[in-house]
């Protein structure tokens, strides 16, 4: 009755057959065509119902290196050879004198005199050297073994233990030269059992392969008896990209993140602001021009927003036209309300921060938002009419350049920035002020993410604030494209679908 | 920012000390400089006007002379006269620190880092030899430009880089301080060419004739015809618009100086021979004017060592006064104070040296120090201004970084978590984040949506363009524009943008901000059962329901779309887009839509 085996159980055992009853793996595998680790499977499986003994053969592998190709070609004879036939031909000579007759330089001639004792072929007398006339059985073995290194091929000779044993002396000498290098390896064969020829002879034929197990096969158990194709796992699959944060999104994450963890309380503040909380109350001349219709967008619909109450209000603008209750002489000029009531396009999340500020100036306070601000640019890839700012306040009144120092550093380590260096800044609602810049592993020169500095008193004072403020308003789209490596700032936003596909979680 | 090239020889012949390139780049950095770098500059002369032009090394040269707007003609290295070339360091401009504007005052500024010379610089001033009359019309409103203040300088010797100097710190000065000339004007003239006592006084637009520098023919034109016809008249005769009479500058024999702040005459330019500086800055605000003539005046002096500076007399009806005032402004310092707000010691003598490093100058007076600061800084308004420039003479670098003690806890917005939740459940439900401007237009909102513009958005008076004029109300055109846009990039896309919408409602003050997500799915079969196993997948995941009615949304097609309904109001939509709107966003493949209120 023909039984059903798996293919390469089947390819086994019919090479084996031909084979005569025993044979190599290596060459049943070669001659079935299947891989070898796959004909090993199947020995080991066969092995286990009794029909295939697998034997193991030790055997030492020698390999002709690349000094004992250089001397075979050399087409001389080992040089202790060539020192026992001069002495036989001219009598006893001292070493250096030897080496010199036969043009040995004097430090080969040393290694080869230990050869010229162990194979008997020279004695010493007094100083000199003299030969003996005799040798010993052994003594030409290596000699042989090296020239049937020279017919081998590949230069690789396969010693059964029993022969590698009996040239272990010509094999150490020819080792020592450095000519061969010797491994011990297994080679493994097959042979068929007794069991195993009945069941060949009696029939046997492959399964089907698989390429799927369906839920029928599961069902009816008939998976027992199926074969699956295997795969060559190292073929491409296809490529997918699972569905993720948008890029920007990390990074903002990230920054919240980083001011959760010292400490900081989240705030929000509206998109569509009052000039009153983007610059007045910041210390903005109204001159300013930052606050010109060139830099800022203006909102006309709706135009104008209400101020906070009268006694605010009246201390703002006491401290732009002189200075106020500040101690300041003021930026001396007729403010005006209109102006302040005007609406914008938050130019900075700042607004949102002097907002908290005047909601709750009492120390200690750390407050912090992300959002988005926007500037009057048009789009190119350098400029996006809006972008992203992380704004925070420190009200302490331990709130020092130092710490200000200390905390951006800090958030730009967590932002995977180790490279943190400061350098004097100008902005019209701080004092000191403070630029902050990073490096980027490998590539040139700082970059300037952000500005910050301690509040004015011309700031903090009108909405009864004390203590020092710390602040600052960090851009975030420049420090994505570092980590991004992007060229084009309008890959973050504006068109590019692959691209937010493609961009790894890890970055 | 506008930069300024700085050569190096000439700054380290004024700072008086030989200074490494390296040590310089640092140095002004440490005050806060944005240094570019070193680059060669070539200097020409205008064979016309004698004005020297700089240009980078890579820079074509200049088809027409800035002054006078003489033709440089096809071979433009034909018609300049090539004065050489110099290494030189390029700086950004200060906006705060007009007094670093050019290599006289960066120069002072430096001595004073480098311990060569510090505490105040002192400029003495010959007595006022020259008398400016102002006609009080210059007070009214047809020609309202009241104030003047004007200096005399004598002794100087103009090479090319002085020229160059002069005149590139009147321009820097303009944009800085003059705010683009509206608040100050500054003009420079050969005083050899004027006969005292001068007019500052009004004339109508076709009163008189004078020929204006750049003037191409040589041909007296009047003030109306300047304005009409000159190219420095068309560039600012927008500070004139509302005036009716225009001011003038003349001297005793009527010959005109300038017409400020529009052009100065030709006769009265300065030129190689110039041995004397009358210069006035005129302007509508006090402040602006008197601290332009200051950086003026005291930059010349350090720019020309052996020049004498001389004051001038200023006669109005209510009394004279004489300019420029360079009387140092005093301020109270506390040490304490500022080694408070640094966040290191600093001792009252430590302060002081610091301070005088600085070139401020600093006298004890008690526990603290009366700070004498000089008439040229313009940023310095208060005591914590001080207290930056000590902590700048420090060093940033030397400053420790340290954190703040007091302890405090942080937490989040609520509605941040929403959004992150919403975004998770988008995610897990196999959709890919987006995210788009806040800024969009009436096109993308309404229009191409088949919708009336119910004029609730928030819309901008100045945009940049057209595409981006009015704040988003609905994220779902967001998302329609980005797949257009990615009409290359594949068939099947499930994507989603969570993020913040605003709205007019009425009887709010404010704009509304809401929390919005949308979802789109694109593919060669995209329903209304696949929208709505999402919609109603995310609300149970934020726990909430909705009742689906029919929708009359003219984007969805006719029959295929819903409202979302919650406590009796609609808060969210879903439904297939119609083929009308997929093609007005060049969309090639069924689209269905979702977008839902978050909060």
């Amino acid at each position: 009755m023909t039984r059903h085996l798996p293919p390469s159980q089947v390819a086994l055992l019919r090479t084996l057959k031909e084979a005569g009853g025993r044979a190599l793996l290596a060459e049943i595998a070669a001659r079935a065509g299947i891989d070898q680790s796959q004909i090993a499977a199947a020995a080991v499986d066969l092995q286990a119902v009794g029909w295939v003994r697998v034997e193991e053969e030790p055997y030492e592998e020698v390999a002709l290196l690349d000094a004992g190709r250089a001397f075979l070609d050399s087409g001389e004879k080992l040089p202790e050879l060539r020192m026992a036939e001069t002495l036989a031909r001219e009598g006893p000579l001292v070493l250096p004198d030897l080496a010199a007759r036969i043009g040995l330089d004097p430090a080969e001639a040393g290694k080869a005199l230990r050869f010229l004792f162990s194979k008997g072929l020279a004695r010493k007398r007094g100083g000199a050297l003299e030969a003996s006339g005799e040798e010993r059985a052994s003594g030409f073995e290596d000699a042989a073994l090296l020239e049937s290194l020279r017919g081998a091929e590949g230069g690789v000779l396969e010693l059964a233990a029993g022969d590698a044993e009996r040239l272990a002396g010509p094999l150490a000498e020819l080792r020592a030269r450095e000519f061969v290098k010797v491994r011990s390896r297994v080679r493994r064969f097959a042979e068929l059992t007794e069991q195993g020829r009945e069941a060949v002879q009696a029939g046997i034929a492959a399964k089907e392969e698989r390429s799927l197990l369906d839920p029928e096969l599961l069902r009816t158990g008939a998976w027992r008896e199926a074969v699956f194709r295997p795969y060559n796992v190292s073929l491409d699959a296809a490529e997918v990209f699972p569905a993720k944060e948008h890029p920007m999104r990390r990074i903002l994450e990230e920054a919240r993140r980083a001011f959760l963890h010292m400490g900081f309380e989240e705030i929000r503040g509206p998109h569509v602001e009052s000039a009153f909380w983007d610059f007045d109350a910041l210390f903005q001349p109204q001159d300013h021009p930052a606050r010109e219709m060139q830099d800022t967008f203006y909102v006309n619909r709706p135009a104008r927003f209400e101020l906070p109450e009268r006694s605010v209000v009246e201390r703002v603008r006491a401290t732009h036209e002189n200075g106020g209750e500040t101690g300041s002489i003021g930026w001396r000029y007729r403010w005006d309300e209109e102006t302040a009531r005007r609406v914008v396009l938050r130019t900075h999340t700042t607004a949102a921060t002097v907002a908290a500020l005047y909601e709750n100036p009492k120390p200690p306070r750390k407050v912090f938002l992300v959002g988005r601000v926007f500037r009057r640019e048009k789009i190119d890839y350098k400029h996006l009419p809006e972008f992203h700012q992380v704004d925070g306040i420190i009200i302490d009144s331990r709130a020092t350049l130092s710490a200000l120092l200390g905390t951006l550093a800090e958030f730009y380590r967590q932002m995977g920035f180790r490279d943190v260096k400061f350098r004097p800044d100008f902005f019209p609602y701080t004092e000191p002020s403070v630029g902050a810049f990073v490096r980027m592993p490998g590539r040139e020169g700082w970059f300037e993410l952000g500005g910050a500095g301690i509040f004015r008193p011309e700031v903090t004072r009108p909405f009864g604030c004390e203590v020092p403020v710390l602040a600052w308003g960090l851009g975030l789209e420049r420090l994505a494209m570092m980590r991004y490596g992007l060229t084009d700032i309008r890959k973050l936003f504006w068109s590019d679908v692959r691209w937010l596909e493609e961009t790894p979680l890890c970055r | 920012m506008p930069v300024v090239a700085v050569p190096t020889e000439p700054l380290r012949r004024l700072i008086g000390a030989p200074v490494s390139d390296e040590r310089l780049w640092d140095l002004l950095e440490r005050l806060g400089c944005d240094v570019e770098g070193f680059a060669p500059i070539r200097r020409f002369r205008c064979p016309a006007c004698g004005a020297v032009v700089e240009r980078a090394e890579r820079d074509e040269l200049l088809g027409a002379c800035p002054q006078c707007l003489t033709e440089a003609g096809g071979k433009p290295e034909r018609f300049w006269t090539d004065l050489g070339t110099e290494n030189a360091i390029r700086v950004d401009l200060l906006p705060v620190r007009p007094d670093l504007f050019d290599a006289g005052g960066l120069a002072r500024a430096l001595r004073g880092l480098l311990g060569i010379e510090k505490g105040l610089a002192r400029y003495d001033l010959g007595p006022a030899a020259i008398e400016v009359q102002v006609d009080p019309a210059l007070s009214s409103a047809e020609s309202f430009r009241p104030e003047i203040a004007c200096a005399v300088v004598r002794g100087v010797r103009l090479d090319d880089f002085a020229i160059r100097a002069v005149m590139k710190l009147q321009e820097d000065l303009h944009w800085a301080l003059g705010r683009d000339r509206k608040f100050a004007s500054i003009g420079v003239y050969d005083l050899d060419s004027i006969e005292p006592p001068i007019r500052y006084r009004t004339c109508s637009p076709e009163e008189i004739r004078f020929i204006p520098l750049g003037s191409t023919d040589g041909r007296p034109l009047t003030p109306k015809q300047i304005l009409d016809e000159h190219p420095k008249g068309i560039a600012y005769r927008a500070l004139l618009s509302a005036h009716r009479r225009y001011p003038l500058l003349e001297d005793r024999k009527g010959t005109v100086l300038s017409m400020p702040p529009i052009i100065n005459s030709r006769e009265t330019a300065i030129g190689p021979e110039t041995t004397g500086f009358f210069i006035d800055v005129t302007g509508i605000e006090a402040r602006p004017v008197d601290k332009a003539l200051a950086v003026v005046v005291t930059s010349l002096a350090e720019l020309f060592p052996g020049a004498r500076a001389e004051k001038t007399a200023i006669a109005r009806e209510e009394g004279r006064r004489e300019t420029p005032d360079l009387a140092p402004s005093t301020f109270r310092f506390s040490p304490r104070g500022a080694a408070s707000r640094i966040g290191t010691p600093i001792g009252a003598a430590r302060a002081a040296r610091l301070l005088a490093s600085m070139r401020h100058e600093a006298v004890r007076d008690g526990n603290d120090l009366r700070v004498s600061v000089a008439a040229y800084r313009n940023d310095i308004l208060h005591e914590v201004d001080l207290v930056e420039d000590v902590a700048i003479a420090i060093g940033y670098d030397a400053i420790p970084r340290t954190l703040i003690p007091s302890f405090t806890l942080g937490s989040e917005r609520p509605e941040r978590v929403l959004e992150r939740r919403a975004r998770r459940a988008m995610i897990g439900l196999g959709f890919r984040e987006a995210m788009s401007l806040l800024l969009t237009n009436e096109k993308d909102l309404y229009e191409n949506m088949r919708e009336e513009d119910p004029g609730d958005s928030v819309r901008t008076e100045n945009p940049a363009s057209i595409e981006q004029a009015i704040v988003r109300t609905a994220l779902g055109p967001g998302l329609l524009r980005l797949l257009g846009r990615n009409r290359g990039a594949g068939v099947a896309h499930r994507l989603f943008e969570a993020d913040i919408v605003v709205r007019i409602e009425e009887g709010k003050p404010e704009p509304v901000e809401k929390l919005h997500v949308a979802a789109v799915i694109q593919d060669r079969a995209a329903g209304f059962a696949d929208i709505k196993s999402v919609a109603v997948a995310l609300g149970r995941e934020m726990g909430r329901s909705f009742v689906f009615q029919p929708s009359k949304n003219r984007f969805f097609l006719e029959g295929r779309g819903a409202n979302l309904i919650e406590e009796g109001r609609e808060v969210g939509r879903a439904g297939e887009v119609h083929p009308e709107v997929l093609e007005n966003f060049s969309i090639h493949f069924p689209v269905a839509l979702l977008e839902i209120e978050l909060d």
